[in-house]
């Protein structure tokens, strides 16, 4: 698989922030959110966005988890080209092989790790830190 | 037994205008003077020797002002109605007959200045003072002292002879039957009748409360007992759980503390609302995701290159065109590496700087809104580590009220246990009233019949005793008559009238015409007082003179010329028949000529002021009393 990636590259999220077995707290961002995750699409690109923003890729899970393709939401479909692009040029250590296995592997689930271990004001520091610098 | 007394001489001290003086009624041989006639002008002291000589007789009627002899009316003027001194009137006396100066009698009355009564000495001789001799020669010489005013049968003046008319035309009481002692059981009797209607009527007034009203009042008290003893009950339950319900918290500490809680409820529900309003829209996502990383490559220095494929497959159409092979290879080439460096849809990535003051903006409310909803949860929880929760405030609240209801309860009860009780006591007081009164009604029950009984006694004995008065009073005047009609036959010179008893419908003296048998009644002179023509008063002398002569008194008659309408003849005869009767006379006039018609007169005493600047003391008392 090259490093490119398309709306139908199938990933998966852990169960526990999964919707079907998820935790609320963890589905709401901490409560964050006003409304649960709907679908792995989104929370997938969520979780791999913090880990980005964090540069934390502390996590890496093999795991068969809870699978999706970015294609399943109308709403993904438009953001997950950015989340490629933004990995593809954070990371230009990982090549066209490991690509779509870094996002799935270790992306998402250090993702999952940021929001496990954090607050949801720490979870807004985040952001805010992400934004501000 | 003495028959009368003869005065030997007359000491007065300080009596009315005396001051000093010694009368002796005795000529310059000590003879006695038993037929005598004091006169002088009117003011010169006649009277004054005769009230001397009364006063002597029966003392002062202390206290009675109006009295002719009162206390007061015997000091001399100059005293200004003080008694600055003894006052002292002393009587000789001495026997009719064949007596000598050793039986002199002494009668010495003295009214001390400091004395609350005057006192009477009598002895005789040079014997000492013995008091109950003194009463005894007392009642011999002078008689019964008169019950009313003064007076003595033995002194015939004016006063007398109109209290003797009243008395001999009238039934009150008067001079004569007082003299006689008859009405006083009646007047007695009258008062005790007097006081027996006033114990009637006292007792008739009274209103007993009804013994009927007791079984009302005894059920009235039992119920009220049992509402008392049931009320006490509660009130002791009542008290028991207020006792163990005292809350901890006052209501004000409640009050604080339910406002402290609502404040923080408040705080966290509105932190929620703010919370709810500041949540991240899920359809949010798409754009903070953008701008998350847009904010992530441009920290990381990587530029966001534009993107030309997202919509197509450079490599295709590359290959496309070198199958048509109308371009060079470098362009079919520069074609495919468009697909190779920009493979993604940057769009969302490019321009973002606005949006992501916006995201700033807009997670720092996120997080402000976090931090309030924290807070106002953390603050709510301390509330209610301390035991503050909502559900504690309603439980306590609820207790509160219970407590303060029983409280208020307690106090309506024990005021309605004290008005009970009050009511019970006033109750009780009313059974024991009315218990008490049953005893007292039957005392006055009894009262009320003895007086009843008594003035039935009392009606009748009084009946009675006015019958007998009536009855004694007819035979008193029947016997006094006999002796009235003596002396009326030895003084009476017209020979016109005789004296007549009239039995019915009162017993009265009057006078009969001989010679046509009609009656005529003393008539008294309503502005004089005295009886009006000579023979109403002579008939009053002649009864005054039987009343005397049964009177007991051995006093010398003292004749005051009060017989105005009495002839001459009468009156000449009159004097003889008294000095004769009574073996002794005084006659007072203030006429010269009437002096002189006393037969055997031992002597005229003048009185007379003439030489007598004020008082009578014992330089002029010889000129104030001088014996022709």
């Amino acid at each position: 698989m090259s490093k490119k990636l398309s709306g139908n590259t199938t990933h998966s999220i852990p169960r526990r922030i999964s919707s079907e077995l998820g935790n609320k707290d963890f589905l709401t961002l901490r409560g964050l959110l006003d409304k649960e995750f709907s679908g792995g699409a989104m929370t997938a690109i969520m979780c791999a966005t913090l880990a980005l923003i964090t540069e934390n890729t502390s996590v890496t899970d093999s795991d068969e988890g809870s699978k999706f393709r970015y294609n399943d939401n109308e709403r993904t479909r438009e953001v997950f080209p950015s989340l490629f692009y933004a990995v593809g040029r954070m990371n230009p250590q990982v090549g066209d092989e490991d690509f779509a296995r870094f996002i799935d592997h270790t992306l998402i689930n250090s993702g999952f790790d940021v929001i496990t271990r954090n607050t949801a004001i720490e979870l807004c520091d985040l952001m805010l830190k992400a934004l501000e610098n | 037994m003495v028959d009368r007394y003869n005065l030997i001489s007359l000491r007065v001290h300080n009596f009315m205008g005396v001051e000093q003086s010694e009368i002796k009624f005795t000529d310059q041989e000590k003879n006695l003077r038993k037929v005598m006639t004091i006169t002088g002008h009117q003011g010169g002291g006649k009277s004054t020797i005769i009230f001397a000589i009364q006063w002597c007789a029966y003392g002062t009627s202390i206290g009675a002002t109006s009295r002719r002899l009162s206390r007061t009316r015997l000091y001399p003027g100059k005293w200004g109605g003080k008694q600055l001194g003894d006052i002292s009137v002393t009587i000789r006396l001495r026997p009719v007959g064949d007596y000598g100066p050793d039986s002199d009698i002494f009668c010495k009355r003295v009214l001390h200045e400091d004395g609350e009564l005057d006192s009477l000495q009598v002895t005789i001789g040079p014997d000492n003072f013995d008091e109950i001799e003194s009463k005894n020669y007392f009642r011999q010489i002078f008689g019964k002292p008169p019950q009313i005013e003064q007076g003595a049968m033995w002194v015939i003046r004016k006063e007398e002879m109109q209290r003797m008319a009243e008395t001999i035309t009238k039934t009150k009481s008067s001079y004569f039957l007082d003299f006689m002692n008859l009405d006083v059981p009646l007047n007695v009797l009258s008062e005790l009748k007097s006081d027996n209607d006033n114990t009637i009527e006292r007792i008739g007034r009274k209103n007993w409360p009804s013994v009927h009203q007791l079984p009302i009042l005894d059920a009235s008290r039992n119920s009220l007992r049992d509402v008392i003893r049931e009320d006490k009950m509660e009130e002791e339950k009542l008290i028991k759980w207020i006792n163990e319900n005292k809350p901890q918290k006052t209501q004000k500490d409640l009050q604080e503390a339910k406002e402290t809680f609502d404040k923080a409820k408040q705080k966290f529900v509105d932190a929620e609302k703010s919370l709810s309003e500041n949540r991240l829209r899920r359809d949010e996502l798409v754009d903070l995701v953008n701008v998350l990383l847009s904010a992530k490559l441009d920290s990381s220095g990587i530029p966001v290159e534009p993107s030309f494929n997202s919509k197509y497959d450079w490599e295709d159409i590359a290959s496309y065109l070198e199958k048509t092979r109308r371009f060079t290879p470098n362009v079919t080439n520069s074609i495919k590496e468009l697909a190779k460096s920009s493979g993604y849809d940057t769009s969302g990535l490019l321009d973002r700087q606005e949006s992501k003051e916006e995201w700033i903006a807009k997670i720092r409310e996120l997080r402000r809104a976090l931090n309030d909803q924290i807070n106002s949860t953390n603050e709510i929880r301390q509330l209610e580590s301390i035991g503050l929760t909502q559900e504690n405030l309603q439980e306590i609240s609820r207790t509160n009220l219970e407590f303060e209801k029983k409280t208020k309860d307690l106090g309506k009860l024990s005021e309605r246990l004290s008005q009970n009780l009050e009511k019970l006591s006033g109750i009780e007081s009313e059974i024991k009233k009315i218990r008490r009164s049953e005893t007292n009604e039957s005392k006055d029950k009894i009262k009320l019949d003895l007086a009843e009984r008594q003035n039935n006694l009392l009606n009748g004995l009084m009946d009675s005793i006015e019958e007998a008065n009536h009855q004694y009073k007819i035979d008193l005047l029947s016997q006094t008559i006999k002796r009235v009609k003596y002396f009326w036959d030895i003084i009476d010179q017209r020979r016109e009238y005789v004296p007549l008893l009239i039995e019915t419908p009162t017993p009265q003296f009057a006078l009969e015409n001989l010679s046509d048998s009609s009656v005529r009644y003393v008539q008294l002179d309503s502005s004089t007082g005295t009886a009006s023509g000579g023979e109403s008063q002579l008939l009053l002398i002649c009864t005054c003179l039987a009343v005397s002569e049964s009177s007991g008194a051995k006093m010398p008659i003292i004749l005051d010329d009060c017989f105005t309408d009495v002839d001459e003849p009468t009156v000449k005869k009159l004097l003889s028949t008294v000095s004769e009767h009574f073996n002794s006379l005084i006659f007072v006039t203030n006429y010269e000529a009437k002096a002189k018609l006393i037969q055997n007169n031992d002597g005229v005493l003048r009185i007379s002021r003439d030489h007598v600047d004020t008082y009578v003391n014992a330089k002029n008392s010889e000129n104030w009393a001088k014996w022709e």
